[in-house]
């Protein structure tokens, strides 16, 4: 159970990083830090059910992770060439 | 199963050739395994299969969203023509992802799915690689991310409360609760359900308008397709409060927010919203698979005669008054674009109309009036952006020259648009599934039924007769007679009697498994003494027609 | 009874002549668009000749709405329709080449007049009520179009109008008995719904009647509208501003009988209705007796046919109201040969007369026509009922099935019908009799006029005996052919003398009044007239006040309210444009929330995830 405890406290650090970092890379990490508290609550679930697909099921949600980065590491890095900056604050071209 | 075959082979086959290939190559590649896939649909239509122990089902849900969902990808794939390989590759991909995505019970692999068809997007969405294009897909990118993220722990809580990581599993608890909801906030991301709709109207502004077009159409599909398995639980005061705050929000805020708008793109955005909502009206009877099926092919067709419009005016912005007189300047684009507008407004004859009334009658059936009055209000106020933009359509007058760019000089949008390669849709490519579109939206709003068959197992099962007439004047309809509903029977051996159409053969099933099969006489009655002795308990007797999934059933207890 | 694709054919044949002559007629040189019309309406009669000639024809799109088959069927009773509509229909053509010659509306005149075809055969064809709806819809449209086919006069484009709003108020009628019908039955296809109601030839155990009733009450409210049955008969005679061929058709032998064909289609509500059937009977018998003492008075040789087709109706929903369905069919049949000829006769005259429509400028037309002369005494002595001919057969048999439900009812049609044999002699007598007393110089029709109404004529002489009373010929051709599409009940024939003294009393006072009208309205056309004549004249000429009554009733309170609700209007419509510019603005401050910031999205999403949980989970 404590575990449990310790992935919603991840989860919502996560969740607080998005709301605060203001470059895109740290809200990024801040995305996967909410990803790994899940894999944490589906790890310690997999023990509570003794079950091994829950385990089976976080090797694949790192492997979504990885594919995340991928994509937008190369995001970013595009935006940077172009724009020199990464801030998320200034992306406001589009509204209304 | 050769759905997944073609589209997967296709993918892994074309990352490779594209290499080599020109660019044309590829497309027709791409587009011919989605023309394939819709055929083999169409060939095997109504056929179930289950695989990979069950993480990928064919049904009528996974047929009928992923006909909707693969039309959409055609579409983007024909009009959209672009310098580089990549596009049609890309998407290519999320049509694969879109497939599973309509195929699978399963949580983890949904997420998957999602993740397949969500991160070609991101970088579609950037495609025009110009300022908004780079501001779309990284608002799209770091959003859809953090849903995914959102969806992932639903997942998880799912598991820990009922050990099981099938979407429709009947759990309880306020972990369940919290998973279940976790689940329907990170799919109302996708189809852009308020209050996770906001990356919604700029991603569509920003993105090349194919890509908007997908994204209006198969996404939405792919998404619903997923809802309406998740939502598939008996215990509707788990999700129905939550889902029900979403639609209303979504109604008011997608169609009053698209008042204000001035820029086609962005209107047509604000509308998703609001059709988002209308279909959602559909999940809550439980059997609104076809309405919904039937709304988002109505859809797909008339936002996607929008978006393609637009697309061969400009893959960039497009703001109202560009749009003034096109019926006399370009004939086919103004009736292409009249008719999906006057079919977005929900107007007979269109096909419109008949998705809105299907999935109205299906929210009145779950009995929710108020979303229904709600959704009635919203959608008066929806003719009114509609058909203001119709009226520029067929208006008299040239559109003003503030309105046109000159070639050459442009605004940054349009300067960009060279640099992402994407051609405008022009030619006769372009201009059939204009046509063939219109002409559907037509025939489906004349002929609704035909569209509705392709969703239904069984055609109309889910428009009940009204319950006031008593089903035995009612022909050919059949019952268990004997024993009655709640029966307490002593165990031993006992014989079940019924009603049924002179000469049918009618299966006869135990608490979901099938027991036996009788004839009924020319009389109309039949009985069945029970092949084996029924165990101490609860017992649900039930007829069926072959190949129907539901029929009257009796509830009997057998005792000592 | 096949399913084939052709039964949609028939209606699709005069709907392609209506779209090629509407797009293209124009260009098309004078005869060719009237003889298009007139080949594909006869292509209809044969194909659905040919059909029913194999055992009627079905056809049907399942799924057309949810819940709704788009479904036709030929069966007898619509068969005998097709050729009613299709025959005459084609027979009208035919005389409109003639008759239209060097207007310059030519082509779209045959447009709308295979337009009123199709939809009159949707009407009739339809085997589910959304269908016929369709087609009741689309017959009032043509009505409305070529009522109003000359619109540059004010006084026709508004008797259009009037026909289309007086119909309205039928049409109400008939989406409410719908309404009623699929709330209760769930289905509106008219077998179906046959099936469920009376599947044995009897009302199904545990049927609500009371909403049988109330379906079939209002249906009958529709039947009304379309009929010009009263109260709502105000608007055929001021359709005759049609042209003379439109009369013929619409105005005599085909939409307006769609009242009685659709009581006779749904014979299975009526059947074993007495209530609703007794008000049937009503409605008929007063709409018989006004229509003909209405024909009296009036002067124009067009309303005088139009009114006795009011007073004929009215024989044809007695009919159906006592529940002798194919008699009312019967009458159709024989209506729409006399009563075509009769208007295409008076089309003729007018024709010859250079547009003179008053009877008191006519006169002595026997010397000048001398074929149309035969016509018009066919015609009007088949109207007046001189025994043998299809007139008297058919309204006969109507006299000998109300004598069956009440004597009373038997003396009211007998007496009807001596006014009918008088006022189609005062029509014959004033245009044909006498001398002339115009100043133009008439001259008879062309052929292409006048062969229709030789066909015309046989019809009229002969059409009656298929339908026979069974004294003379003890199984007809009619009644047992058509009973096979009927619902009805079976019921004792009247006794042989009983029968024999009924065709000799009608026959008799037919005689009788036809002699003492064609004496009687000499004296009117040499202008030797009793007093009290003229005064009934008066008031039959002004229809006994019922526009007078309308306007005091209806309109004038309907027009001062609708001058307080322009007024209202002016304050509403502001508040109106309060709303929309108050939705207006709310949705520019909603649309304000999506401010471009990307963080401020990601909030309002973590935010709505958390209170959706929340939601979830207190509850």
């Amino acid at each position: 159970m404590s575990w449990l405890v310790v992935s919603a406290l991840l989860f919502t650090i996560g969740a607080y990083g998005v709301l605060s970092r203001r470059t895109a890379i740290l809200v990024f990490l801040s995305i996967e830090l909410m990803l790994n508290a899940a894999n944490l609550a589906l790890i310690a679930f997999a023990r509570q059910w003794g079950s091994l697909d829950a385990q089976v099921v976080t090797l694949f949600v790192i492997a979504i992770a990885a594919a995340e980065v991928a994509v937008g590491l190369g995001l970013i890095v595009a935006i940077f060439r172009r724009r020199e900056t990464t801030g998320v604050d200034e992306l406001r071209g589009l509204r209304g | 199963m050769i759905t997944l075959y073609i589209l997967g082979a296709a993918s892994t086959v074309l990352t490779l050739l594209g290499f080599f290939v020109p660019a044309r190559v590829t497309r027709w590649l791409a587009t011919g395994s989605v023309a394939a896939s819709i055929v083999y649909l169409f060939f095997t239509w109504g056929q179930r299969q289950t695989a990979f122990g069950g993480l990928y089902v064919v049904d009528p849900i996974s047929q009928g969203f992923t006909l909707v969902a693969l039309l959409g990808v055609l579409w983007a794939l024909l009009v959209g023509r672009s310098e580089k390989w990549e596009f049609s590759l890309l998407l290519l991909y999320a049509a694969t992802g879109m497939h599973f995505m309509a195929s699978s019970p399963n949580l983890p692999v949904l997420l998957i799915a999602l993740e397949v068809f969500s991160l070609p997007l991101y970088v579609l969405a950037t495609w025009r690689r110009d300022e908004p294009g780079f501001e779309a897909g990284l608002k799209y990118f770091l959003l859809g991310a953090l849903s995914a993220a959102i969806f992932l722990y639903g997942i998880a809580l799912h598991f820990g409360a009922t050990g099981s990581f099938n979407a429709g599993v009947q759990g309880s608890g306020p972990l369940y609760a919290a998973a279940l909801l976790l689940i329907l906030g990170a799919l109302a991301f996708k189809v852009s359900l308020v209050p996770f709709h906001w990356w919604t109207p700029d991603v569509y502004q920003g993105s090349p308008t194919t890509v908007s077009l997908m994204m209006a159409t198969a996404v939405k599909a792919a998404g619903f397709a997923a809802l309406v398995r998740v939502l598939n639980v008996q215990d509707q005061g788990l999700w129905g409060l939550g889902l029900g705050a979403l639609i209303a929000l979504t109604v008011i805020f997608g169609n009053l927010g698209a008042l204000a708008q001035r820029e086609s793109k962005r209107l047509l955005a604000y509308s998703s919203i609001a059709h988002a909502g209308y279909v959602g009206l559909g999940l809550y009877s439980g059997t609104g698979t076809a309405a919904i099926g039937f709304y988002l092919l109505a859809y797909l067709l008339s936002t996607g005669l929008a978006f393609a419009v637009l697309a061969a005016i400009s893959q960039g912005d497009v703001p109202y008054e560009r749009l003034r007189g096109l019926l006399y300047r370009k004939p086919l684009l103004g009736v292409a674009m009249g008719v999906g507008l006057l079919s977005l407004a929900g107007l007979p004859p269109f096909a419109g109309f008949w998705g809105k009334l299907l999935v109205f009658l299906e929210a009145a059936k779950a009995q929710q009036w108020g979303l229904l009055v709600l959704a009635l209000l919203t959608s008066a106020v929806a003719a009114y952006y509609y058909l203001r933009l119709f009226n520029l359509v067929v208006a008299r007058g040239e559109a003003t020259e503030a309105a046109i760019p000159a070639p050459g000089a442009g605004t940054p949008v349009l300067a960009g648009q060279s640099a992402g390669g994407l051609s405008l849709a022009t030619g006769r490519l372009a201009a059939w599934p204009l046509v063939i579109a219109s002409a559907l939206v037509v025939l489906l709003g004349i002929l609704p039924g035909l569209g509705y068959r392709l969703f239904s197992p069984t055609p109309f099962a889910a428009l009940s007769r009204p319950a006031s007439t008593a089903p035995a004047t009612l022909p050919a309809t059949f019952a268990i007679t004997s024993p009655s509903d709640g029966a307490e029977l002593r165990a031993g051996e006992f014989s079940l009697q019924g009603t049924g159409r002179a000469g049918e053969t009618l299966e006869v099933w135990d608490s979901g498994s099938r027991i036996a099969e009788v004839r009924v006489d020319e009389r109309g009655g039949w009985s069945l003494v029970l092949p084996s002795l029924p165990g101490v308990g609860e017992h649900t007797y039930q007829v069926r027609r072959p190949g129907e999934g539901e029929g009257p059933s009796v509830r009997v207890r057998i005792v000592e | 009874m096949q399913e084939t694709v052709l039964l949609p054919l028939i209606i699709l044949l005069p709907l392609l002549g209506f779209a090629v002559l509407g797009l293209w007629g124009r260009r098309l040189p004078e005869p060719v668009p009237g003889v298009v019309a007139s080949a594909l309406v006869l292509g209809s009669l044969l194909l659905g000749l040919v059909l029913l000639g194999q055992g009627g024809a079905r056809w049907a799109v399942e799924d057309w709405i949810p819940g709704v088959p788009l479904s036709f069927v030929l069966d007898n009773l619509s068969g005998l329709m097709v050729m009613v509509v299709a025959g005459v229909g084609f027979l009208i053509h035919v005389y409109a080449i003639g008759y239209m010659h060097s207007d310059p509306g030519f082509s779209r005149f045959f447009s709308y007049f295979n337009l009123f075809i199709a939809a009159m055969l949707v009407l009739v064809l339809g085997d589910s009520l959304p269908v016929v709806f369709i087609g009741w819809e689309g017959v009032g449209l043509a009505s409305y179009l070529l009522i109003g086919f000359w619109y540059t006069e004010r006084v026709n484009a508004d008797s259009a109008r009037k026909a289309f709003i007086v119909n309205r108020i039928g049409d109400l009628g008939f989406l409410l008995g719908m309404g009623v019908l699929w709330a209760h039955f769930g289905t509106l296809s008219i077998s179906e719904l046959r099936e469920l109601i009376a599947p044995e030839g009897e009302f199904a155990v545990g049927i609500n009647v009371a909403a049988v009733s109330l379906a079939a009450f209002l249906l009958f409210i529709g039947a009304i509208g379309k009929s010009a049955q009263v109260p709502l008969m105000v608007w055929l005679p001021d359709a005759m501003a049609g042209p003379t061929p439109v009369s013929a058709l619409i105005h005599a032998a085909t939409m307006v009988t769609a009242g009685v064909y659709l009581l006779c289609r749904n014979s299975f509500l009526y059947f074993d209705l007495p209530d609703v059937s007794f008000w049937v009977v009503l409605i008929g018998m007063l709409t018989a007796l006004y229509g003909a003492l209405c024909a009296f008075g009036q002067t124009d040789i067009k309303r005088i046919v139009a009114y006795s087709t009011l007073s004929q109706l009215g024989y044809m929903f007695v009919a159906a109201g006592v529940g002798a369905y194919w008699v009312a069919m019967f009458h159709v049949l024989t209506h729409a040969f006399f009563k075509a000829l009769l208007f295409m006769s008076s089309g003729a005259v007018i024709h010859a007369l250079g547009g003179e429509q008053d009877v008191r400028k006519m006169g002595g037309m026997w010397n000048y026509l001398p074929q149309t002369r035969i016509h018009g005494l066919v015609g009007a002595l088949a109207l007046g009922g001189l025994p043998l001919l299809s007139g008297f057969w058919s309204k006969d048999a109507i006299l000998a099935a109300s004598y069956e439900y009440s004597a009373l009812l038997w003396f009211v049609m007998l007496i009807t019908a001596a006014l009918t044999a008088l006022y189609s002699m005062r029509w014959f007598v004033l245009v044909f009799m006498g001398k002339y007393r115009g100043h133009e110089h008439p001259h008879e029709s062309p052929a292409v006029m006048t062969w229709p109404n030789h066909v015309l004529t046989l019809g009229s002489l002969f059409a009656g005996f298929v339908g026979l009373p069974y004294v003379v010929q003890s199984e007809n051709l009619l009644e047992p052919w058509l009973n096979k599409a009927i619902v009805h009940h079976e019921h004792e024939k009247l006794p042989v003398l009983d029968e024999w003294a009924l065709i000799l009393v009608s026959a008799v006072v037919a005689l009788g009044a036809l002699y003492y009208g064609y004496r009687f309205f000499q004296a009117e056309a040499a202008g030797r007239l009793p007093a009290w004549f003229t005064r009934f004249q008066e008031a039959s000429l002004r229809s006994f006040y019922a526009d007078d009554v309308y306007n005091a009733l209806l309109v004038r309170p309907l027009k001062s309210l609708a001058k307080i609700l322009f007024d209202a209007d002016g304050g509403l419509l502001g508040g109106f444009w309060w709303l929309g510019s108050a939705t207006g603005n709310l949705g520019a401050l909603l649309a304000r929330l999506e401010t471009g910031y990307l963080r401020f999205y990601a909030a309002g999403l973590l935010i709505a995830a958390v209170l959706l949980v929340l939601v979830g989970v207190i509850r």
